[in-house]
This record gives C-alpha cells, structure tokens and sequence, in this order.
C-alpha cells in the first residue's frame, strides 16, 4: 500500500505528467474556443440543447452527433475537461509533497555543501552539467584567503555563513582539510513555487464551491416604480426606483443606470444607482445591471367582467427574427398561456407596427395557438372566453443576483498566484559554497574552489562568473604574486 | 489632436519597415562576407574581457556552461558574436560587415518607439481615456508592447537580428490597424471602468510584446542551424533570450487574466464566463505555463520547449484576432 502510495506520488509528481496535464488541459481550452460552445440557458434544458444541436448541423454535418457525444459542444462541463482539471490538481499537490521538503531544506541547511561539487573540482573528475565549479589559486594564506571571500561575498549582498571546516567524512578521507565558506541570497524564494502551485488549487477549489453552492439568477427583471423578491431562502427584495438608458448622437449607448433599493424583511438595507461597473453588493449578494426592455401591464378579465390578474409583464425575452421581444403572461387557475410580443424599438417589424402588442394564446405551453389579436394600448381583445386588456407600457430593469461563495477563495488564490510568481520568475536565489584549502603543490599556495548551485537558469551562471571574477581580482590585489597556473583535465579559459 | 495621433502611427510604420530594411542589409552585407571574415570563435575572444584570475583560471564545468558564460552578452561591455558583427561591440569590427546598417535599423526602431508613444499619449487625451477601447487602439497599443519590448531585448542583449523576426509582425499589426480605421468611439457601459481598462489591458499589451520577443527568439533558435547568417547568435543566447522573454510574458498574462476576472465579477456578476475572448486567453496561458515547466522536464528542453514559444505567440494572435471569426464561430459571441 505504502508503495503504491509512493508510486503515484512519484509518476503524478513528475515534471513530465505535469507538462502533459497542462498541455492537455490547453487543447482542451482550445477545443472550447475553436467549437461552438453550447450557451448556459442551452446546456441545461435537454430540449433546448437538442434545438440549439439541429443550428450546428449546417456546419458540422455527420460529425455533429460524435462531437456532441464527446461533449465537444460542452466542453468545460464535460466529465473529461473536470477530470484534466482534477488531475492537474493531484500532480500539484504530489509534485509539492515531493518538492517541499527539498526546498526546505535548501532555504534552512543550504550551508551544508554537496561534497559532489567539490569532488567533481578536482582535476581528475570529469565535469558535470549540476553545478558550476571555478578552481584558483592564490598566494594568500588560507586565512587571508577566507577573510577576502568573506568580505567579497558581503559586498554582493548575501548572506554569509562564516567558514567552518569541511566534515570529515569517506568521501573526503583523501583531501586535505579545508574551510568552507557558504553564502546566499533569497534562500526562501524557492518555495515561492509552492505558493504558485498551491493557488492554482486554490483557485480550483473556489470555482468548484461557486459551482455548487450560492446562486445565481441571470435574468432578473424589476419594473421600475415595482418591487421583485431574490428568493433562493433569503427575505431579500429588490424595488427599483428608476430606470435611465443614455446614448449618445449617433445613438450608441454610453449609460445604463437603475436606482435600486434592496430591502430585508421588509426593511431598506442598502440603496445605490446601479449601473454596469458598479454593482450593489450588500447582504451577501451581488446585484448587477444587464439588460432592460419594455414590460406590459395587462388586465385579464372574465366574461363576467371580474379582473382574474392584472400583473405587468417584462417582454424580455426577443424572438428568433431579433426584431421583438417577448414575454409570459399565466393566467391563474387556467393552463392556457398567454405570449405576449412587441417590436423592439428602432426595429420595424412589417408584421407588428410600433406601439401595437401582440397577443397569442395557447391551450397549454408549447400547444397549438387558440386565438390571437393585435391590440393598441388601452385596447381589448376577446380571446378564447377572457378579455385582454393592454393597460400600459412601462419600463423594467433587467438585473443579474448572483450569491457566489466561492469567489473570495479564487481571489485569495489569485493573490497567492501573482506573489508565487513575482517570487520565483523576478528574483533569482543565489547560493555558493567556497572551498579554501592549502594547495597540494605548495608553489601554488592556497587554492579556492568556487561552485555555485545548479540552476536551469543561465543568469546564475552568469552571476558566478561574475563572482569568480571578482573574487579572483580581489585575491589579486591582497597578494599580488603570480603563480603558475594549474593543471586541469577540463577546458581551459581563453 | 486624433488625426496627428493617426499620422504618427502611419509614420510609425514607415520607420519600423525601415528598420526591417536596415537590419535585413545589415545581415545580408554579412552573409556576404562571410567566407573573408575570419570564424566568430576567433575574434569573439578577442571582444570577451579576460576574466581576471590571479594566477590561473580552469573550468571543470560542462561545454554548454562554458558557452554561455562567455557568448552571452548581459552586461554592455561583454558582448557576444551577433554585437561583434553589429559593430557594436568594443572589440574589432571584421571587415566585411555593415555596422552602419544594423545601427540604424536599432535608431529607426527606437525612434519610431518614440514616435509611437507620443500617438498613444495624444489618442489618451483626445479620446479621454486609455487608447484600448476598440481593435484599432489595442493593435496600436499592442505594436506600442511589441516595440517596447523588442527595444529591451535588443538593448540588453545586443541581439539585431532578432528585429526579423519581431519587427515584420509590428508591421503587420499597424498595416491592420490601419484597415480597420482609426474612428474613436465613446467607451460602451462595459468598459467604463478607467483603472480596470487601463491596467488589464497595460498588462496584455506588455505580455503580448514580451510574447513576440519570445517568440522571434524561439523562431531564431528552431531555423538557427538552416540560416547561414553570420550575425546569428549563439542557441545559448537564443534560448536564455527565450526565456527571459517569457517569464516577463507570463506574470503579465496571469494578472491580465485576473484583472480580467475582476472586472467581469463587477460588470457580469461572474468571474469566469467561458466566454471565447477569455477561453483563447486562457489556452494562451496554459501553453506558456507549458513551457516554462517545459523548460524543466527532461526530454522537453530545447527544441520542443522552443516550438511551445512559437504555438503560444500562435495562440496570442489568435486571442487578439479572435473577435473576428468568434462572431462566426459562436452563436452566442
Ligand atoms: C497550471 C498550474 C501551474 C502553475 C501556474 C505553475 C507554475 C509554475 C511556475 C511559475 C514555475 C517556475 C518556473 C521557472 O522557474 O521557470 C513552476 C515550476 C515547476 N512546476 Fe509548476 N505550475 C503549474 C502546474 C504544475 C504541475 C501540474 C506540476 C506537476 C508536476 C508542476 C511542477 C512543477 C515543478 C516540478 C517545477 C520546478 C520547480 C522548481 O524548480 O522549483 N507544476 N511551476
């Protein structure tokens, strides 16, 4: 068990898995973007798919069914995309557990040096692509020698760990005794991955909460100078007071703008004009400018003459020619529907002029129409047994209410993400380990080993050559003696 | 004040293709020379400060280490085989080469940026607010990015040639914002959000740039070995340029996307739709996540990661171009 455990842990934490999840999860995106994706109102009405899957079958003609068993058409919400998601998250968390402890142990025990990049500096090795090694001589004494590294070091900033004696151990059982003196800078950013890597769940997490818990209406029409409930278990009401859409002279619109009220339990808890950037955030939810249209306010009456309702009704769905727009007037206690249509304004319908609305009714939803009639405003028309009146016009806000407690978790993550990322692509950790010990030739005086950690980054080695050049012109000014250079197998500089 | 910005940026065009010219002569005249010039390694030493060891100096480190420490040229002193060949470098110029051409394709370039930044500035004021409000000001802005960081490689890697790669598709860009037509419009309700509008698409347009070095960088690299320029520079270079290129691109891209985020929480109650603009985004962002972690995984350095270089800038055209075909594509765009 415990081996299986680290089996996965291992093939889910390695650098190749990762890439080829994130790769695969970026076709994905791609595929999402390249094919027609289902819209929300679509996806999750199986009739609704199935009439929106006839509109994409000009364009993908046989393949149409296999994409959409795929789940081509519904990408982000098919079973494979969640699991690549899923996935991506494992190899995160297994690649962190494998991770952490090393770059723990770099930050806190850097200054305990690899012997391997001091056995590799000797001339009989053969060199290794881990590490960067320098090897030079000087004419100082061992203790000049460290002296000058030190304050070398010190002047570039990095934090020093004062010379110490190299352990003693079986690989070093054949050299000379020597100081080690261990410098670096940034030691902690390191584990700056962690925190790129842990948001990027984080943020997973987030959407997976705003997925399954909160609400959202996306169509939420308020009449203006009327009141409309949120539901969903909560006392909140919406009443709008105003309504104001601002074009300018070429009739592009510049505002939308709702003066609303939200009230709880029946009292006004907060009031603001909202307009598309600026949204009423109060008691927990979110309430934002969308749309707005033409709302009806209808008189439906019996033979009798007893009114059965008289509700204003928002037309704020628009019909398939674009031209109209429509809405869904019930009558109470009666199965029969009532469609109500009139021409958007700025459109000319030839069918329906301006200011005329269009009644249709039917037996039951979705049933065959059993009357209908074109009616000005303060007309009536007689239909099937009731009478319809087209009391006024008025104006509705449409609002989107949206309770989403996922989204100050993908914020947090996004935080953590943007920090993660400064922390480990603009600052670069540095760290060094100078061996200083006597020269077997004792002609050559003292020799210095200078070997920087390995990094898939050039700047780093870059940054040690710069050292190494330094420390060598330092060393050459505190004892200006030359010596004859020393031998080594690997290549030669100039 | 939005006609003179307009003029700019046409002139702007004219420079950064004179730039092109400049930079393709440069080449040319040392593609030419290249049998009488003595070998880059020859000379290059030559140009490549001594390092100043006491007594000896000895490296036990691999060939590739080596490689880099000396042809890459960070510092302005040090320079490598593409500045000696631009006769910018403090060593001796080969005969044979044109300096002149390579500087003034570098002058024409950094002067259009100039003039560029200026169009910008004048658009800001005329029209009140950031210049990204419709495709003709974000291709403008996104030329502005381009230039901006193709002046910053050239500067700290002494590396002209690069301008062919990057310099033809600013070009392009202002040829197409030339198309569409330089209209102002007054801002939509949806983007009325100045910071919000300002910083996100700031973001884009230095990420997209950033992406465009990277991208002429990985180009140079994968046709290195096909090209006999002389004035290439080393993989090495190519490579780190690369990189640097993208791990500025990819911060950039992720607060993009973040700001992107926030700003559809405020004006569309969600911050994440699976809208196509933010879709293609997202693919692009993936695909550079890819290659940095490319750039680790063993098997995948060099040039598989390099190709992640090109399909990603692939993949920021296609985000930025997108608009046009989505509407086409999606019935709901
Ligand atoms: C999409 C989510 C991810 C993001 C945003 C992300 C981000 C990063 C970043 C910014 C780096 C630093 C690259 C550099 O220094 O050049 C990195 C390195 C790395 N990533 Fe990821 N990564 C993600 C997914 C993964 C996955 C799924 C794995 C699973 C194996 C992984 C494993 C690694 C490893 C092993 C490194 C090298 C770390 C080091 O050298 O300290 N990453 N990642």
């Amino acid at each position: 068990m415990r081996r299986r455990v680290i089996r996965a842990v291992s093939f889910f934490g390695s650098k190749q898995t990762g890439l080829l999840l994130i790769l695969s999860m970026g076709v994905s995106s791609l595929l999402g973007t390249l094919i027609s994706q289902a819209p929300d109102t679509v996806r999750n009405s199986p009739q609704g798919y199935a009439v929106w899957l006839e509109t994409m079958r000009p364009r993908f003609g046989d393949a149409t069914d296999l994409l959409s068993q795929l789940g081509l058409f519904t990408v982000f919400f098919s079973p494979w995309f969640r699991a690549i998601a899923l996935l991506l998250c494992v190899s995160i968390i297994a690649a962190t557990v494998q991770r952490l402890p090393v770059l723990w142990a770099h930050a806190v025990r850097g200054h305990v040096a690899p012997d391997r990049l001091f056995a590799q500096a000797s001339p009989s090795s053969p060199p290794s692509s881990s590490s960067a090694t320098t090897v030079m001589s000087t004419t100082a004494t061992v203790a000049e020698t460290v002296a000058v590294v030190t304050s070398t070091l010190r002047a570039r900033r990095l934090r020093v760990v004062p010379a110490h004696d190299r352990s003693p151990d079986r690989e070093n059982a054949d050299r000379p005794a020597a100081q080690i003196v261990y410098a670096d800078q940034f030691r902690f950013l390191p584990l700056g991955t962690v925190l790129s890597h842990a948001s990027f769940v984080l943020i997973i997490l987030g959407v997976v909460v705003t997925n399954t818990g909160g609400f959202r209406e996306n169509q939420f029409p308020v009449v203006v100078g009327s009141s409309a409930a949120i539901g969903h278990g909560t006392d909140l009401v919406v009443s709008a007071r105003s309504f104001t859409d601002t074009y300018d002279s070429m009739g592009r619109p510049t505002d939308y703008a709702s003066e609303l009220v939200l009230l709880d339990g029946g009292h006004p808890i907060a009031e603001q004009t909202v307009r598309v950037n600026a949204p009423l955030r109060a008691a927990g939810v979110s309430i934002h400018q969308s749309y707005f249209g033409v709302a009806v306010t209808m008189r439906v009456q019996d033979a009798a003459g007893a009114t059965l309702t008289e509700p204003t009704v928002p037309l704020q769905w628009s019909l398939t020619d674009d031209h109209s727009a429509m809405g869904i007037l019930a009558v109470p206690g009666r199965p029969s529907m009532v469609y109500l249509a009139e021409t958007v304004s700025g459109r000319v319908d030839p069918t329906l002029a301006p200011g005329f609305l269009r009644v249709v009714v039917v037996g039951a939803e979705g049933a065959q129409p059993v009357g209908a009639a074109t009616i000005a405003q303060g007309q009536s028309a007689t239909i099937d047994g009731l009478t319809y009146t087209f009391v006024r016009e008025r104006q509705f806000t449409g609002l989107m209410v949206v309770r989403d407690p996922g989204a100050p978790i993908v914020w947090v993550g996004a935080g953590l993400m943007v920090i993660g990322l400064i922390t480990t692509l603009f600052f670069r950790p540095r760290r060094v380990w100078v061996e200083i010990r006597p020269a077997t030739d004792p002609a050559h005086g003292t020799t210095v080993v200078l070997a920087s950690a390995a990094s898939r980054d050039p700047s780093a080695r870059r940054w040690a050559d710069g050292l190494a050049g330094e420390l060598s012109t330092r060393l050459a000014a505190a004892a200006p003696v030359a010596l004859a250079p020393l031998p080594t197998k690997a290549g030669h500089h100039a | 004040m939005l006609e003179l910005s307009h003029a700019l940026v046409q002139a702007v065009a004219v420079l950064v293709l004179g730039a092109v010219v400049g930079h393709v002569k440069a080449l040319t005249v040392a593609r030419v020379a290249r049998h009488t010039t003595p070998k880059v390694e020859e000379f290059s030493d030559r140009v490549v400060p001594e390092p100043h060891l006491v007594a000896a100096a000895s490296s036990t480190r691999n060939s590739a280490t080596t490689t880099v420490g000396r042809d890459t040229p960070v510092d302005r002193g040090q320079a490598g085989p593409d500045s000696v060949t631009d006769g910018a470098a403090p060593g001796p110029v080969p005969s044979g080469l044109s300096p002149t051409a390579g500087w003034v394709g570098t002058v024409l370039g950094r002067v259009a940026l100039l003039v560029l930044t200026v169009a910008l500035g004048l658009r800001t004021i005329a029209v009140g607010h950031a210049p990204y409000s419709n495709q003709y000001e974000f291709a403008v802005a996104f030329s502005w990015g381009m230039l901006v960081a193709y002046a910053v490689a050239e500067y700290r890697y002494r590396v002209r040639t690069l301008a062919l790669a990057v310099l033809p598709v600013v070009v392009a860009m202002l040829l197409y914002a030339r198309a569409v037509g330089a209209e102002a419009n007054p801002l939509m309700p949806a983007l009325q959000n100045r910071w919000l509008l300002t910083v996100h698409v700031a973001a884009a347009v230095l990420a997209y740039g950033a992406a465009a070095v990277a991208f002429g960088a990985a180009a140079l690299y994968l046709l290195r070995h096909r090209l006999t320029w002389r004035a290439l520079p080393s993989a090495e270079v190519l490579d780190d340029l690369g990189y640097r290129a993208a791990i500025t691109a990819y911060p950039l891209m992720t607060v993009m996307l973040i700001l992107g985020a926030v700003w559809a929480d405020i004006a569309w109650g969600t911050y994440w739709n699976w809208d196509p603009k933010e879709t293609a985004a997202l693919t692009t962002w993936l695909i550079y996540g890819g290659y940095l972690h490319a750039r680790v995984a063993r098997g995948w350095r060099g040039k598989r990661a390099a190709w992640l270089l090109v399909v990603g800038f692939v993949a920021v055209l296609f985000t930025y171009f997108g608009n046009l075909f989505f509407g086409g594509l999606h019935a709901y765009a």
